[in-house]
Formats: C-alpha cells, sequence, structure tokens
C-alpha cells in the first residue's frame, strides 16, 4: 500500500508549501489583529489565542497533505505520485491560492455567486491547466525548488505547532 | 451480565428515593443554609425596545403579559441603554460604566483589561453563587471574560435545535476567551458574517462559509410561518429555551442561597420569527414617516420596513407570553419571596429613517430606550417611575440590594424606586463601532445625551459628514420629529456645551 504513496521526502516538501502558505494566512490575520487584542486580553490569554491559531492551522495543514495523498492514493502513479513534488506544489498553490483571492474579495455574497454559478469548476480548471504546466521543464524546476527552499520554514512551524498544542492541552487542564 | 443481589438493589433504591427526596421535597430545601440577603434574577431580552411595548404605550397590544406583571412591579418609563447593540450595551449594564471608559465599543469587542474585574458577578462577592447564561455570542464573549466571578457560566449552546455553525469554543470551557477568539471568532470568522471578517483557516472557513451557504434558515415550518427562530449559530425555540431557564432558576433556588442569576436571552433579536399563533395578530398600521437622515447608512423603503416593524411586534408578542408563562411559575413556586426580578434589554431597535434594526450610527430613542422591570421581594402593587434613568445604573443598584459598598469607579447612580433619589443629572448612550476601541473615538461616534426633556445628538467624526447636532424635546415630540437645535438655541448651547464637555474627557484612553 505504501508503494502508492511519494516518498518521505516529496511529502515534506509538498508539506513545506502548504504549510507555509496556511501559516503565512493565519498569522497575517493574527498580527492585524494583535494590538486590539493586547489591549483588551492578557499577554497568557493572547498567546493561547496564538496556540489555539497554531494549532487549527496545524490541523488544517496536514488535512490539505491529507487530501493529496488521498488523491495520489487513489490516481494512477503516473498522475500524481511520480511527480508529487511538482504536481503536488502546483495543486496546493492553485487551490490554496484561489481560496485565499476567494475569501480576500471577501464579500461572502461574491464568493456564494463565484461558487453557486460555477460551482467547482473554476478551480478544477485552474488545477488542470497549472498541472499541464508542470510539462514545462521550467515551471516544473521553479515548483520544485520552491517547495524545497520552503522546507527550512518546517524548523519553526512544527515545533511551534506542538508547544501550542501543548499549551492548549495545559490551559484546559490546569 | 453480573446479577444485582436483594441487598445491592435495596442500597440503590434507597439512594435514589434520598435523591429525588432532597432534589424534590420543599420540607428539606429549608436545610440549606439561609440568608437574609435577597436573591437577585436578571433576564435581559436582546434587542427589545421600550417603543415596542404596549405596556409603554405602543399601540398595538404587544406586552399583555408585560402589563400584567406590571400591575406587581416597578415600571422604569425613561430607562436607556448606554449603547445601541448587544457588546457596548451589555458591557455598560454588567460593569455600571459607560461605552467610552469600558471600550467594548466594536463587535466581538471587550472591556478593557483594567475592568475585567469590575463586573456584576465579581463586585458580588463570594457571598452571591452567581450563575450566567447568553444565547448571544458577542454577550458570551464578555461573560468569558468576566468568567473568574461566575460560578457557573452555562455554554451558548444550551437549549438549542439545531447547530447550525461550529462551535469550538465550547469544548474548551476552562478557556473561554482565547478559544472563542481563536477558535469561533477568528479562525471561522464565527459565522457572524461580519463585515471585513476573513476567516484566518482559509480551508475550513471557506468550508465553514459553503456548508451554509445553500442552508434555508427561513424556510417555513408548521409551527413557525417565517422559520425557526436562529442566533446565527443554532436555531431554538423560545418554549424549550424558557422552560430551560426556570429549570435553571428553580434549581438554583433549592441550592443556593443568595444568588446571582443573570440570562440574557436572544428573542425578540432579529430574525423576527414569532410562532404561527403570534403572526398576523396585528392589523397594518401607519406610523410616522421619517426620512433617512445624511448618517442612515440604508434606505430601506418604508413599506419594507413597516411589514420588519409588524413581524418584530409580532416576535415581541410571542416573547411577552413566554415571559408571562415564566414570571407566573416562579411567583408559583415561591421563589419571588425572597428575589428580586428584573426583567429589561441590552438595546433597543428602530425602524425609521430607512434603517431596520441596530447595526446603526443612529442613536434615535427607540435602539436606545430599553424597559425595565423590577419586582421586588413580596411587590404587590404597581409603581411608575418617569425620572430619566440608565442601565449603568444597574449594577450600583444590584450592590446596594445587595448590602455592598457601591465602587466609587461607578459611573451609574442608584435607581430611584430602589434606594436611589431623582437627582437631575445627563445620560449618555453612545455608538462607536466604527471607531478603533483604544484610540480617541474619532473616526465616526454618535453621542447622544438626555437632560430633563431633552435629548441632544451629536454625529462626529463620520467620512464626508460634517459634525452635527440634532436637538428634541422627549416629552412634546417622542417620535423625535422636529429638530430643535436652531430653534431652542438656549438650551441646545447649554446641552452642547455639557456634551462636548463630557466627550472630550472621555474620548482619549487613559
Amino acid at each position: 500500500m505504501l508503494k502508492r504513496l511519494p516518498n518521505f521526502h516529496a511529502v515534506v516538501s509538498v508539506y513545506a508549501v502548504i504549510a507555509s502558505m496556511l501559516f503565512a494566512w493565519s498569522l497575517l490575520l493574527f498580527f492585524w489583529y494583535l494590538p486590539s487584542w493586547l489591549h483588551f486580553m492578557t499577554i497568557g490569554d493572547v498567546i493561547a489565542v496564538f496556540s489555539y491559531v497554531m494549532a487549527a492551522s496545524f490541523f488544517e495543514s496536514l488535512t490539505f497533505l491529507l487530501f493529496l495523498l488521498l488523491l495520489c492514493f487513489s490516481l494512477p502513479s503516473n498522475y500524481l505520485r511520480n511527480e508529487f513534488i511538482a504536481r503536488g506544489t502546483s495543486i496546493t498553490l492553485c487551490v490554496i491560492g484561489l481560496i485565499m483571492i476567494y475569501l480576500r474579495v471577501n464579500n461572502t455574497y461574491i464568493t456564494n455567486i463565484l461558487f453557486s454559478r460555477f460551482g467547482i469548476w473554476p478551480t478544477l480548471v485552474a488545477v488542470a491547466v497549472s498541472l499541464l504546466l508542470t510539462k514545462i521543464h521550467q515551471v516544473r524546476w521553479a515548483l520544485i525548488s520552491l517547495s524545497d527552499r520552503l522546507t527550512i520554514f518546517l524548523y519553526i512551524l512544527i515545533p511551534l505547532s506542538l508547544f501550542s498544542l501543548l499549551v492548549i492541552i495545559i490551559r484546559n487542564i490546569f | 451480565m453480573k446479577s444485582i443481589s436483594r441487598r445491592d438493589f435495596l442500597k440503590t433504591a434507597m439512594a435514589l428515593s434520598a435523591g429525588s427526596l432532597l432534589s424534590l421535597s420543599p420540607a428539606l430545601r429549608g436545610l440549606k443554609a439561609q440568608s437574609d440577603k435577597p436573591n437577585i434574577i436578571i433576564l435581559v431580552f436582546d434587542a427589545m425596545s421600550a417603543r415596542n411595548l404596549s405596556v409603554y404605550g405602543y399601540p398595538r397590544s404587544t406586552t399583555p403579559g408585560l402589563e400584567r406583571i406590571a400591575e406587581r412591579a416597578t415600571i422604569y418609563h425613561s430607562h436607556y441603554s448606554a449603547g445601541n447593540f448587544t457588546t457596548s450595551g451589555t458591557a455598560s449594564m454588567l460593569t455600571g460604566l459607560y461605552p467610552w471608559t469600558h471600550r467594548a465599543i466594536n463587535l466581538s469587542g471587550m472591556v478593557r483589561k483594567k475592568f475585567v474585574d469590575h463586573n456584576i458577578f465579581s463586585l458580588m462577592g463570594d457571598e452571591y453563587y452567581c450563575t450566567a447564561f447568553t444565547q448571544n455570542y458577542l454577550a458570551d464573549v464578555l461573560l468569558g471574560q468576566f468568567q473568574s466571578g461566575i460560578d457557573r457560566h452555562i455554554v451558548t449552546p444550551s437549549f438549542y435545535d439545531q447547530l447550525d455553525h461550529p462551535l469550538l469554543g465550547q469544548y474548551f470551557s476552562r478557556d473561554p476567551v482565547p478559544a472563542y477568539y481563536g477558535l469561533d471568532d477568528y479562525l471561522f470568522s464565527g459565522g457572524v458574517d461580519r463585515v471585513g471578517s476573513v476567516p484566518s483557516t482559509p480551508i475550513f472557513g471557506l468550508l465553514n462559509h459553503l456548508a451554509h451557504m445553500d442552508q434555508d434558515f427561513n424556510r417555513a415550518l408548521p409551527d413557525y410561518p417565517y422559520g425557526i427562530p436562529n442566533n446565527t449559530f443554532y436555531s431554538y425555540e423560545n418554549e424549550v429555551v424558557y422552560a430551560g431557564v426556570l429549570d435553571e432558576i428553580l434549581n438554583l433556588s433549592s441550592q443556593q442561597d443568595p444568588f446571582l442569576a443573570y440570562f440574557h436571552l436572544f428573542s425578540p433579536h432579529e430574525p423576527y420569527r414569532p410562532r404561527r399563533e403570534f403572526t398576523d395578530i396585528f392589523p397594518e398600521m401607519d406610523f410616522p414617516f421619517k426620512r433617512p437622515t445624511k448618517f442612515s447608512t440604508l434606505d430601506i423603503p418604508n413599506e419594507s420596513i413597516l411589514w420588519r416593524r409588524k413581524t418584530y411586534d409580532e416576535f415581541v408578542a410571542d416573547v411577552d407570553f413566554e415571559i408571562e408563562k415564566l414570571v407566573n411559575a416562579l411567583e408559583d413556586s415561591g421563589v419571588l419571596k425572597n428575589s428580586y426580578l428584573i426583567l429589561t434589554a441590552d438595546h433597543g431597535e428602530l425602524f425609521e429613517r430607512g434603517e431596520y434594526g441596530h447595526v446603526t450610527r443612529l442613536l434615535y430613542d427607540a435602539v436606545a430606550h430599553i424597559p425595565l422591570i423590577v419586582i421586588a421581594p413580596g411587590q404587590k402593587s404597581r409603581r411608575d417611575i418617569y425620572h430619566p434613568t440608565s442601565n449603568i445604573d444597574l449594577l450600583p443598584t444590584l450592590l446596594q440590594i445587595a448590602g455592598k459598598k457601591p465602587s466609587t469607579n461607578l459611573e451609574g447612580k442608584i435607581l430611584p424606586g430602589l434606594g436611589g433619589s431623582e437627582e437631575s443629572r445627563s445620560l449618555f448612550s453612545m455608538e462607536a463601532k466604527e471607531c478603533s476601541s483604544f484610540g480617541s473615538l474619532a473616526n465616526g461616534a454618535t453621542i447622544s445625551m438626555i437632560k430633563g426633556e431633552h435629548k441632544l445628538i451629536y454625529y462626529t467624526g463620520y467620512p464626508k459628514r460634517p459634525d452635527t447636532f440634532e436637538l428634541y424635546n422627549l416629552k412634546e415630540d417622542m417620535d423625535e420629529m422636529k429638530d430643535l437645535y436652531l430653534l431652542d438655541l438656549v438650551t441646545a448651547s447649554q446641552m452642547k456645551k455639557e456634551l462636548l464637555d463630557t466627550f472630550e474627557a472621555n474620548r482619549k484612553l487613559t
């Protein structure tokens, strides 16, 4: 069964892209709210909010990774597994990027119209195009290089997530 | 399965019988520690405007129940909220402070750190057992902040019918404020659909939006032609909620003495969804037409406003029915013999000048004028108080009732009729949702000041709008139709000076 999944290095590389995008989004918003929270909450409470945010982003990134691994598992090897770093990165950038654009438009009604009128098709078309782009050598190289470089952030994000989980557990037990 | 011996059976039966007796027998209830201090029960009805209650003279008979209750209560006819929406109004009521002091002025806002222990629950002290429950998430943020003074904080999704949004914060009851902000409000935008809200978890947040995109909250049901009442997070039935509240109070009275019970109930807040028997009970009526002002942010056609007003009135009638049932049950159970019962609201609701609801820059009477009805222990006759009072007066009054020395930091006064005097003073209300809560309230604020029979409204800092004053005589012109600012120059200049001086003294954070 494990043969249907990509190797560990590939998984880590793609996870780095997922985590970097999702944590960056959460942190960006966190720091937007921070000045207000500092005014109304104790430092302990602010650290607790930060912990909830980090923990949720951690689970969110793992969920997306799981989704990609399920795709890998279900599709023929040539579709995704054999080119997991390039294509996984491409799908990640495309799907999470589109979601961020939808949310950045920041109007529930517009989001609703986009989804209710066109369904999931805009996303699927974008994913298909991005996958086709990975056929181009330079694009594939760029995607692999990007995921490789983003791996460094995992050295911060994973310990931070584990620390956040610890903070949540401690605050809810004691 | 292991068989139960006769001895085990008898032991279990005796234990169960003893438990039932302890909880049910009035005689045994008397064994709890007795206190000479009265219990205090506060029922807050979200967005209930005094202007739409027949107990205050509204032409539609929306509150026959409250009218009967009023015959054995003290009625405050000129009671005002210091804020025009849940956060600011509730924070003022619970802290006894004006919004410019506590600074809970934004949606989902909290009071300043220095006032966290300055609230009704903490100031009651250890002597009082405090229970608190709210169906409104904005108010629950405040209860979370005040949790150290609350002995039992009943989670918001109690008594619900159907959960419409994920509520993760409820699973972290030891950590309510960070869990609410970190999860429900911030990560998923709380489902509150606030302007400018972006979920901080893009995937989970979007899935949350999509999951509820097609939900038809307005679907008609046999008992609810306009849909079932909903507080954004969950659907609920008032009958179930009120029965739950009654159970809580009866349990409290059998186990704790004295106690403070605070219940903040969502109805008649929008969406206005009365039960079938309360729909179409009122004929169409004409109300004075009031044009949108330059500070109105909406321009809803008058027909639409009148229709919303009618459904609101029907919803109020529905709530009134439940209130009377609850009060009668409390009376029959004997709880009110040693309890003050306080019926009030956090803010009102307006249907005028192109707007409806309370998320507004406007501070006209309908959105600030709230009910206050107090039943003192053993009270049998009606008492009417016409002197203007504010919801910041509730805390000092309760401290007085509880035999505590009112804190010197309180901005409210003891209510007349409950130990206070009818001294002349100015009352303020404030709307500043668009301002930074820790700034100098310069980006759009509305302040109203009531002094005697006059009311001055001051709009300041709104983009592309000049600072503006309006003056009304509430006694002669209750509907605030005739602006006297340029007609009664003496009153206008005196009130303007006082309002500006007070605002200047408080607008900057100290």
